[in-house]
């Protein structure tokens, strides 16, 4: 039976890396029958960089019929399975209401099933890194706690994956919170693949979160220019890969706010998902009622030679 | 006995807080028979000026001549500069310092060099380098280049065979004494004297000065890009300085403890050369410390510099 995988995310899941094991792993996915069209970037995304996989085109055509036939055509000549990999496939498919223009586009490729992998993390384990990409990405120059009032990612989880309930869909929901370590090997099991099949990349980390310091800084050069990782953030992640980041603590009030928004769809949602890949959400880490934010932060001086790096290019001198 | 006082240094020993204080009691001291030429020492006291200066009369026999004619009289006269050590490391200067002496009609020589325990000197050197010379090379890098000790030895051997009295005070003990020691090498009443002012600057930190040696790297001397200001402002939270790792340390005063002995051997024990390596410093292998409210600070003046 043709089946379309679809690998989509949801954001700070290990979504790079994954890609990046697709990227390498052609050849070895082809033996497996499997289809991966080459993304925009996979060049890229086999060394180890920042990606987005192969699936945005597709994505786009969730909404557009005429996208979704020309993504379709070359696929349709094809045999055998097809895989693509993007977050904005979680982006797209939240917005649906049905199933019926994804299950339009298997449909023309000649896939008679879609195999979705959703993966999930823990929302305090998820604020945390999204609130770092939002500092690095996205301008953000709140603090934590902001985010995590607003936080509202179980919600949209709970509401997709019953969008998308239909006999002919199987989704594969795991919790990258209890199982990063075993990440590949989780997708490679969904894939049918044997263990070991994909090509892991060189670093350990891809597209690490900002360390505090890293952090810091980014909200400084956010304030003054709006979205700037690009001026040193993105290019000290990609040149100190191997950094432990940082997780910036949020006060007992924010998370007690963010654990009563979440509290309701969280339920609904683990009782669609195995036990072991339930949300979690620890109200009181560590035992202490309020997180204390360290008032000293660490640097190196390979990280300040990456930064000075980044930063000159843009220097009046 | 009309003298010839030379303050020989070392760099980073002291030296500019002394040159401040020559500078500041210049009519005090000319009171007291003591001349500090000012053409010599230029008002504003920069180090590379006074150097400049020295260098250039000192270097060649024409200006050694009309130097011995410009200082005759029968005041003293006091030189302060950390040229005078490069001199004195040139071989065969110390005998034509000597002659010099005697034909501009001094009885005696004098001189005072500052040294300092080799673990703070460097780290002193080290922040001198990349804040005010454009300096590239990192703090570990600096310490296998250290050789202080040793120079101060061959400037004690030197004086010696050229009947060139040197008195040897460390930087490290004297922690709020200097005047009253100054004054006592030149003879004169420590009360007369008014205290140097105090440095507008603090030192750098160790991420201050990592980000400065970076910048240097990119643009030559940076002072302006990570700007001499933030020396001026209080630091929202002490954090310690560069620290070098406990092995580098003690490979550190391993290399230099001949010389150090040597020294210590001709000075007396309040001003000898300690050899602590700072068991209870951390083992500071590769990071550095600092506030986030200081970090937002070096990342305010570096934005006030970019142009994205």
């Amino acid at each position: 039976m043709r089946t379309l995988f679809l690998h989509i995310g949801h954001g700070k899941t290990g979504t790079s890396y994954l890609q990046s094991c697709f990227a390498r792993s052609a050849a070895a996915l082809a033996a497996a029958d499997i289809c991966y069209p080459a993304g925009a970037h996979d060049r890229r995304a086999a060394d180890g960089a920042v990606s987005s996989g192969n699936g945005a085109p597709l994505a786009r055509g969730l909404s557009d019929a005429a996208a979704r036939a020309r993504i379709a055509r070359p696929l349709r000549r094809r045999s055998g399975h097809v895989l693509f990999s993007s977050e904005f496939l979680y982006h797209h498919m939240g917005r649906m209401s049905a199933p019926d223009e994804l299950l339009d586009f298997a449909d023309r490729i000649g896939c008679e099933r879609v195999e979705i992998l959703l993966l999930i993390r823990d929302p305090l384990d998820h604020i945390r890194s999204a609130y770092l990409q939002n500092v690095q990405r996205s301008g953000e120059t709140d603090h934590i706690d902001a985010m995590a009032t607003r936080f509202n990612m179980p919600q949209r989880t709970n509401k997709l994956v019953r969008v998308f309930q239909h006999p002919s869909i199987g989704m594969t929901v795991r919790n990258y919170s209890h199982m990063k370590a075993r990440l590949i090997e989780e997708t490679e099991g969904w894939l049918g693949l044997t263990s070991g099949a994909l090509d892991r990349p060189p670093q350990r980390r891809i597209n690490r979160s900002l360390t505090a310091a890293e952090m810091e800084m980014q909200r400084v050069f956010n304030a003054a220019f709006g979205p700037s990782g690009h001026l040193f953030a993105n290019h000290v992640v990609e040149a100190l890969p191997e950094l432990e980041p940082d997780y910036p603590m949020m006060s007992a009030s924010a998370r007690r706010i963010a654990h009563d928004r979440c509290a309701p769809a969280m339920r609904r949602l683990n009782e669609l998902i195995p036990e072991d890949q339930a949300y979690r959400f620890d109200l009181d880490p560590d035992g202490e009622d309020e997180e204390r934010e360290s008032e000293f932060v660490t640097l190196t001086e390979a990280q300040i030679d990456a930064i000075v790096d980044a930063l000159a290019r843009h220097i009046r001198s | 006995m009309r003298t010839l006082y030379l303050h020989i240094g070392q760099r980073q020993a002291g030296d500019e807080g002394i040159r401040s204080c020559f500078a500041r009691n210049r009519v005090t001291l000319a009171r007291v028979g003591v001349r500090y030429p000012r053409d010599l020492h230029p008002r504003d006291g920069s180090p590379e000026a006074a150097e400049r200066a020295l260098r250039r009369r000192f270097g060649t026999m024409l200006g050694r001549w009309s130097l011995a004619r410009e200082l005759g009289g029968e005041d003293h006269i006091l030189l302060s500069s950390s040229a005078l050590s490069d001199l004195l490391e040139q071989e065969g200067f110390a005998p034509r310092l000597s002659r010099f002496a005697k034909a501009a009609g001094f009885t005696r020589i004098e001189a005072l060099i500052m040294i300092r325990d080799p673990i703070e000197h460097v780290t002193a050197l080290y922040l001198d380098h990349v804040g005010r010379r454009g300096g590239v090379t990192r703090l570990d890098t600096a310490a296998r280049a250290f050789d202080q000790p040793s120079r101060a030895l061959m400037m004690l051997e030197r004086c010696a065979a050229n009947a060139i009295e040197l008195t040897i005070l460390n930087r490290s003990r004297m922690w709020g004494d200097e005047l009253t020691d100054i004054a006592s090498w030149l003879e004169i009443d420590p009360d007369v004297l008014f205290p140097p002012h105090p440095s507008a600057a603090r030192p750098l930190t160790g991420v201050e000065a990592a980000f400065r040696r970076a910048l240097n790297a990119k643009f030559g001397a940076a002072n302006m890009l990570l700007a001499d200001d933030i020396q001026g402002r209080p630091l929202h939270a002490p954090t310690c300085a560069p620290q070098l790792s406990a092995e580098d340390r003690s490979a550190l005063i391993e290399r230099v403890r001949p010389a150090m002995e040597a020294v210590n051997n001709r000075v007396g024990p309040e001003h000898a050369y300690r050899f602590e390596t700072g068991a209870t410093a951390p083992d500071a292998h590769g990071d550095l410390h600092i506030s986030r409210a200081d970090l937002r600070r070096i990342a305010q003046t570096l934005a006030q510099n970019m142009r994205p």
